[in-house]
């Protein structure tokens, strides 16, 4: 039993408020599907629809070829990990796990034996007497996620089941999800998150969501080196990407961007989508880590940014460099601390062939040229 | 993963930073006592009284701590006592027997007013709880504004409505008038604790693939237990109380206690340590049947099930 879920042109409103705009987006069976966005941007409620917890105002849901939308949930044999848990608190933890499989009607030795499996899956066989309240945040995590997972099915929704958790917890269940991709191999799996992160970490394709609209469906490559648009850039990565509004202007025969500050050159290699691009306004999007750094005047100043450290601190791992000049900002990642000193001077360059443009609308006109492997997901 | 933090500890440490001072706790501590006493006076009193013979009630001042009897109890459930005439010895006979008659009456009309609330209003209090519905708070209201009419205002229509259709002198009718008094107890009360169940357990229990029904009765009846419990006890000591509607609306087999208590009180004989007897075994069932179900009154089942 493995089917494809299918959202096509789902709305949905909450009287005056429109929760879903025109959301479309298609998981295949085995495909481990994330949708992200900031919070309030619908991906709750998004799931909710597919679930069949909340139905669409208008738009349709299909498991496979079977159109969803007057199933019950409790027809429709999705599995769903609730955010807050939701374990029901007068049950022991066994019970709680054991839930669905009753409701499935299983005989007492298969619910013995799948809770075995599962409790020894997620490292909960000394708590399977205890009461939720009994638990600490972690292990209700647990709980709920072997409530969603005792059963094999074709659809499994977890909802942000990750967050409100402590980091080091965080990173272990993240490694299990690691392994759960195998146990779920046939199952289609939306896992809803704000972090981008785990998103980058878990997906097979991500889907970005903002205020109820889809911004971007793709693989992770694509979200964090070829972002639809402004919003998608500022989504994903920490600390945030540059957005820098820039005139393209001639001179001296050369195309330059004009920051305002300074007027930088472009490489060959962009002048010519620059150029058919046609427009005058663009805003370039560099990451932290894609300038090039310099403490000392660069030999050639012709293409950089003069300008002082504001602030320097390090973070993860990574020095973090505001440079300021004339009222402008950047953001740039070092991996040499030392050199650094607040309020000396320091010379940027944009690593063109990892800089985003955008046009006036905030949609990406030209792609980075190359990309990198996934290793070079910002700080973590 | 590491050992959760002991909880009881933390609590015990909040609690202790949180103690009011003794002085404070002293104010409250006498506060508290003086509320009880003044709750508790009049069953002391009835209490004292049913094992007092009728000239140490008289007698001025009353003599309270002395000698006990049990004769009160003994002619109430007539139970080897001798009286003076024959003519004394029957009537005794004829007023135990009715009392024991209303004893019985009143437990059967509480026993089915409380189970018709329980089955009309737990379901009604669901509803209510959980399903958007536009009449759904004017139908709550209704309910409630079953218990602002005062009983002696509807008592007289009510009187000739069942004496016109037949309902008059029956165990049912009786019942259903009851049911009114107790059906808005339940209804609300449980109503409110199902409020505090998180829908989100409930849909968890949908995706578990529990139909309506099964979702009812594994989760919500669970959860909800407290606030039925309460209701029932609450609405239970209502009905058992009621003396309007067994005055006006039962003949003279019917009568609940609480009317049949009044025929001792007589003009042969006033006897206070009799009725006080009286008075205590109408009461008894009340006040054990609260006492025991004092447990269920304490809320905080939901704790710690979601995520707030």
């Amino acid at each position: 039993m493995s089917s494809t879920i299918a959202l096509s042109r789902i709305w949905k409103r909450f009287g005056p408020k429109v929760a879903l705009a025109d959301v479309s987006f298609e998981v295949q069976p085995g495909e481990f599907f994330v949708l992200i966005g900031p919070s309030g941007a619908g991906k709750t409620t998004t799931l909710r629809v597919v679930a069949g917890l909340e139905s669409p105002s208008s738009g349709e849901v299909r498991f496979g070829d079977r159109l969803m939308n007057d199933v019950p949930p409790q027809a429709r044999k999705a599995r769903m990990a609730f955010e807050n848990y939701s374990l029901y608190p007068h049950l022991s933890v066994r019970e709680n796990l054991a839930s669905p499989l009753v409701a499935g009607k299983a005989n007492k030795r298969e619910v013995a034996e799948r809770i075995e499996r599962i409790a020894a899956m997620l490292g909960l066989q000394s708590l399977l007497d205890r009461a939720p309240r009994e638990l600490s945040g972690g292990q209700r995590q647990r709980v709920s996620l072997g409530r969603a997972l005792i059963v094999e099915s074709s659809v499994l929704l977890l909802d942000e089941p990750l967050a409100h958790l402590d980091a080091r917890i965080r990173h272990e269940l993240r490694a299990k999800f690691h392994d759960l991709k195998s146990f779920l191999s046939r199952g289609a799996v939306i896992y809803v998150t704000h972090d981008y992160l785990e998103a980058l970490s878990l997906a097979d394709r991500i889907g970005v969501l903002v205020a109820g609209s889809v911004q971007q469906i793709g693989t992770p490559e694509d979200v964090y080196y070829r972002p639809a648009n402004v919003t998608v850039a500022q989504l994903v990565g920490q600390p945030a990407i540059n957005l820098v509004k820039a005139d393209l202007v001639r001179s001296g025969g050369e195309l330059c961007v004009d920051l305002g500050v300074a007027r930088l050159p472009v490489p060959g290699a962009l002048v010519q989508p620059l150029e058919a691009s046609g427009r005058p306004r663009v805003t370039l999007g560099i990451r932290p880590q894609y300038w090039n750094l310099s403490r000392t005047p660069p030999p050639d100043p012709r293409g950089w940014i003069e300008a002082r450290v504001g602030l320097y601190e390090i973070r993860n791992y990574k020095g973090v460099i505001r440079a300021d000049r004339d009222g402008s900002s950047w953001l740039a990642l070092t991996d040499s601390y030392g050199d650094t000193v607040e309020g000396g001077p320091i010379w940027l360059q944009p690593q063109w062939e990892r800089a985003l443009v955008f046009d006036d609308q905030g949609n990406r006109v030209v792609s980075s040229v190359a990309t990198p492997g996934r290793s070079a997901h910002g700080n973590s | 993963m590491a050992a959760a933090p002991n909880e009881k500890a933390v609590r015990q440490r909040i609690l202790a930073t949180e103690r009011e001072p003794l002085r404070v706790r002293i104010y409250v501590n006498v506060a508290l006592i003086l509320v009880g006493a003044f709750f508790l006076f009049p069953i002391a009193w009835m209490l004292i009284l049913s094992f007092k013979s009728q000239v140490q009630i008289t007698s001025m001042p009353p003599d309270l701590f002395s000698s006990f009897t049990l004769e009160n109890y003994r002619s109430v459930l007539n139970i080897g006592v001798t009286y003076s005439t024959a003519a004394k010895a029957s009537l005794m006979e004829i007023k135990s027997n009715e009392f024991l008659q209303g004893l019985f009456n009143t437990a059967v009309v509480a026993f089915f007013s409380v189970a018709i609330s329980a089955l009309v209003g737990i379901p009604a209090a669901y509803g209510l709880s959980r399903y958007k519905n536009a009449l759904k708070d004017q139908l709550a209201f209704t309910f409630l504004s079953f218990r602002f009419v005062p009983q002696l205002l509807v008592i007289i229509p009510l009187y000739l409505i069942y004496q016109r259709i037949g309902l008059y002198g029956t165990y049912f009718g009786i019942i259903w008038a009851s049911s009114l008094v107790s059906i808005p107890f339940v209804v609300w009360i449980t109503r409110s604790y199902m409020d505090d169940i998180p829908t989100e357990i409930e849909e968890a229990a949908l995706m578990d693939g529990h139909t309506r029904r099964d979702v009812f009765f594994r989760i919500i009846l669970p959860l909800a237990k407290p606030g039925i419990a309460a209701s029932i006890i609450i609405s239970f000591i209502a009905v058992w109380n009621n003396f309007t509607f067994g005055f006006v609306l039962a003949t003279t087999r019917l009568q609940p206690v609480t009317v049949k208590i009044l025929s001792f009180y007589d003009i042969t004989d006033l006897n206070y340590g009799r009725i006080a007897a009286a008075m205590m075994l109408a009461t008894l069932p009340m006040i054990l049947v609260s006492q025991v179900a004092a447990k269920y009154l304490v809320s905080g089942m939901s704790m710690g099930a979601v995520r707030k």
